[in-house]
């Protein structure tokens, strides 16, 4: 079975939770039935060096810049006609991202089919096209009809046909001969999925470690709150068509099935399927390390709330003065870095607080550790915690996204942001050996139980399994063959402005 | 973002150019550069006037074509909030050298002041902090017209009226500078009959005339046409050469007006272009 799993900024360019998942998912045991080619999504031109080594099972990687120079159609009158149908689609798509409706998704997908024909020769679609012309004049229009969105102005709609020009160009994006797509997350990766399925009914899988929206809902970076809206729409109507199309949409976590469903995801297509690390990798170590040390795995960054957990030990350190906490992983925001260190130093906690970079051998930190804490904000399918469980550690944390479902009762939760849960949960822990060594041991049995490597490949067999012997729809193909919507034409939407701007051909800058 | 996700979330936002700088910005770095400039070069040259200290004029008419051409090459980009992106260097730095090259070959040709600085060259040393703060203004008016417009028609009469309006203020050193020209050709006869007063005028002339193609050369390339602002520049160059040889003061006013006026023209063109990036 050959099936290209699709990455956006990570496997196998970069690490991290949902790069170490992928990792596992094409190198696991078992895997030899299947051959993967990777389609990986990266910010620029610059070709990567590789983060992973490649197993045998994978037979090709196709790196796809989403921030590279623009790619047109070739030849004067090709690119003329490219022009005036791709600013066609983009009015329907700008229209699309309006409403909620079925209507409006109707219109949304017919855009992206139409984007998706006129990027099959690899061009990428909107280059060129005035698309921040159509933006400004869909968010007016959208006023007009009584629309509540905020005010869009004509720097905020430059900034964001920006960001949908480079956001659509994975639609341009070469697919090999595969009989399943498999893109990792809900975002980008879908469109080349999206694309495959349209231009060659190619089925997809989609999995989402995290919920990709809710992500960008949580954090979508410094841009103005006009082009945040813009992208936010997109985002969510790119979702929505997602879980539409696919055959099958894995979730991670019960929480992150939820979301799902809200939006518009088939309760039939949506199965969920833990993430899980090998055992082996992680051996239970029951016995307590030397001394009272809190430890914390992962990426430093605004997320993980590391500040929140600083001030947690400062607490901490009042009642148990000799405790350390230790803070292992890479640095993915040097500013955020130092405002912890900074913290660490204005709570005079310098002597005791470790930044100890990212290390080889995780296992060794969970057994340095007497309790492991996690303070994220947010979570997708936290590893450092499944591998924490499974080394037989007892944890603090916060409840947010999917962590209670995992934890379960092997584990403290408190309140995500609170210094002061987090310090008399630690407290507690750190103070009564017996209560943690009960929680440990407990962790160590659910985590083998539930989160392992193994359970995780074979669920995923049964899902590539129910993928490829699946019938796909040809309905979608005629569509872009045809170029014409099934339901919906410009005419029909009464754009007069809309298809003057296209006619005269306004869209060669 | 939770750790899995923190690399995709770089992909469109974090990885976007960052904003070209807003008014305020603008507003700032202008008055940086006017005070580096000033301490550069004018306010050395007045103190070194004022205390009859010898004047060597190659260092201040070095400084301040090197000023020129570098404001040109690392021209600060107008306000659309992802015009930072991309960025390319070859243009801009043709353009700078261009720029650089023509204000030095063209002081070549004044008459070398008994004390000083010849008065040709005041106009360029003078008039560099005015047009820092007019292209400011510019720069800070098409910022601000991204800001303050939610319609497309009424931002394009806008940045009409901007054009307009900055192409007024580009006429008067060539309005200045073609009758400079013309006197130098008909000065009254006691004064046509002192031996430099022709010349005087006349290079007082090309020394206006070279403040505006700088001014033009700015402009575009602040505008994101570097190739354009490389032609204006390099324009008088082989005109500034024939001095070498003997070519009169009177062919390089001409090479100037000339670049001045087809600058003129190319910048009209990017001012009211409507595909031109903002």
């Amino acid at each position: 079975v050959r099936v290209a799993v699709i990455t956006e900024g990570g496997y196998p360019y970069h690490g991290g939770g949902a790069s170490d998942w992928c990792h596992r998912l094409v190198s696991g045991s078992g895997r030899d039935r299947y051959a993967y080619e990777l389609v990986a999504l990266t910010g620029t031109a610059d070709r990567p060096t590789l983060a992973y080594p490649l197993p045998p099972t994978v037979s090709g990687v196709t790196a796809v810049p989403v921030w590279g120079p623009p790619v047109g159609v070739a030849g004067r009158l090709a690119r003329r006609r490219a022009h005036r149908a791709a600013t066609g689609a983009a009015v329907l798509l700008c229209r699309g991202l309006l409403g909620d409706d079925p209507y409006h998704a109707d219109m949304f997908r017919q855009a992206l089919v139409r984007l998706a024909g006129l990027a099959g020769g690899g061009a990428h679609p909107l280059a060129g096209t005035p698309l921040a012309d159509v933006l400004v004049d869909a968010w007016r229009a959208s006023y007009a009809r009584g629309g509540d969105y905020s005010r869009l102005s004509v720097g905020d709609a430059e900034a964001a046909a920006a960001l949908l020009e480079h956001a659509l160009r994975p639609l341009a994006a070469p697919v090999p001969a595969v009989d399943a797509c498999h893109p990792t997350s809900g975002g980008l990766p879908l469109l080349v999925a999206l694309a495959a399925r349209w231009r060659a009914g190619i089925p997809y899988l989609l999995t989402e470690q995290g919920i990709y929206l809710r992500e960008r809902y949580l954090d979508y970076g410094a841009v103005p709150e006009a082009v945040k809206a813009v992208m936010l729409r997109f985002f969510g109507a790119l979702a929505r068509l997602g879980y539409a199309e696919a055959t099958t949409v894995v979730a991670a976590s019960r929480f992150n099935q939820r979301w799902q469903l809200r939006h518009g995801a088939h309760p039939a297509k949506v199965v969920v399927v833990p993430g899980g690390v090998e055992p082996a990798r992680f051996p239970a170590r029951p016995e307590d390390p030397a001394g009272r040390t809190v430890g914390w795995v992962g990426r430093i960054g605004p997320s993980a709330d590391l500040l929140t957990l600083i001030r947690a030990f400062w607490r901490v350190r009042k009642e148990l003065p000799a405790t350390r906490l230790r803070l292992v992983g890479p640095t993915a925001d040097q500013e955020y870095e130092r405002r912890c260190r900074a913290l660490v130093d204005r709570l005079e906690l310098a002597g005791a607080v470790e930044f100890a970079g990212p290390v080889d051998h995780p296992a060794d930190t969970y057994a340095a550790a007497t309790v492991v804490a996690r303070t994220s904000v947010a979570e997708g399918t936290p590893y450092p915690l499944i591998e924490a469980m499974m080394s037989g550690r007892a944890t603090v944390t916060g409840d947010v996204g999917g962590v209670a479902e995992l934890v379960g009762d092997a584990g403290l939760l408190v309140p995500p942001g609170e210094p002061a849960a987090f310090a008399d949960a630690l407290t507690a822990l750190l103070g009564d050996p017996a209560r943690r060594r009960a929680l440990g041991t407990a962790a160590a049995a659910r985590a083998r139980a539930h989160f392992t490597a193994d359970r995780m490949l074979r669920a995923y067999d049964h899902v590539y399994a129910d993928l490829t012997s699946g019938v796909t729809r040809s309905s979608d193909l005629t569509a872009i063959d045809s170029g014409v919507s099934s339901g919906i034409s410009l005419s029909d939407l009464s754009m007069s402005r809309e298809r003057s701007m296209i006619d005269s051909g306004r869209g060669t800058r | 973002v939770s750790t899995p996700t923190v690399l995709p979330a770089a992909m469109l936002s974090r990885l976007a150019p960052k904003p070209a700088p807003g008014p305020n910005r603008l507003r700032r770095a202008a008055l940086r550069r006017v005070a580096l400039y000033s301490l550069l070069v004018p306010v050395p040259l007045a103190v070194a006037a004022l205390a009859g200290a010898p004047l060597a004029r190659l260092p201040w008419e070095l400084a301040a074509a090197l000023w020129c051409g570098a404001s040109v090459a690392a021209a600060e980009r107008t306000a659309s909030p992802l015009a930072g992106w991309p960025r390319r260097y070859g243009w801009p730095l043709v353009a700078g050298a261009g720029l650089a090259a023509t204000v030095v070959l063209v002081g070549r040709g004044f008459a070398v002041a008994p004390h000083g600085v010849p008065p040709a060259l005041m106009p360029l040393l003078f008039a560099v902090p005015v047009l820092e703060l007019g292209m400011w203004w510019h720069l800070a008016r098409v910022a601000a017209g991204l800001v303050q417009y939610d319609d497309r028609d009424r931002h394009l009469r806008y940045l009409r009226w901007l054009g307009w309006t900055t192409l007024a203020g580009l006429l008067p050193p060539l309005a200045t500078g073609v009758a400079l020209a013309a006197t130098a050709s008909r000065l009254p006869y006691g004064l046509a009959g002192h031996p430099d007063a022709p010349a005087l005028v006349l290079a007082m002339a090309c020394g206006v005339l070279r403040v505006g193609v700088v001014a033009i050369a700015r402009l575009l390339s602040a505008r994101h046409r570097p190739g354009l602002a490389a032609t204006v520049a390099w324009c008088p160059i082989p005109a500034a050469l024939g001095l070498s040889w003997g070519q009169p003061l009177a062919v390089i006013a001409v090479a100037l007006a000339v670049s001045y006026a087809t600058g003129l023209v190319l910048a009209a063109y990017a001012l009211f272009d409507p595909r031109s990036p903002q």
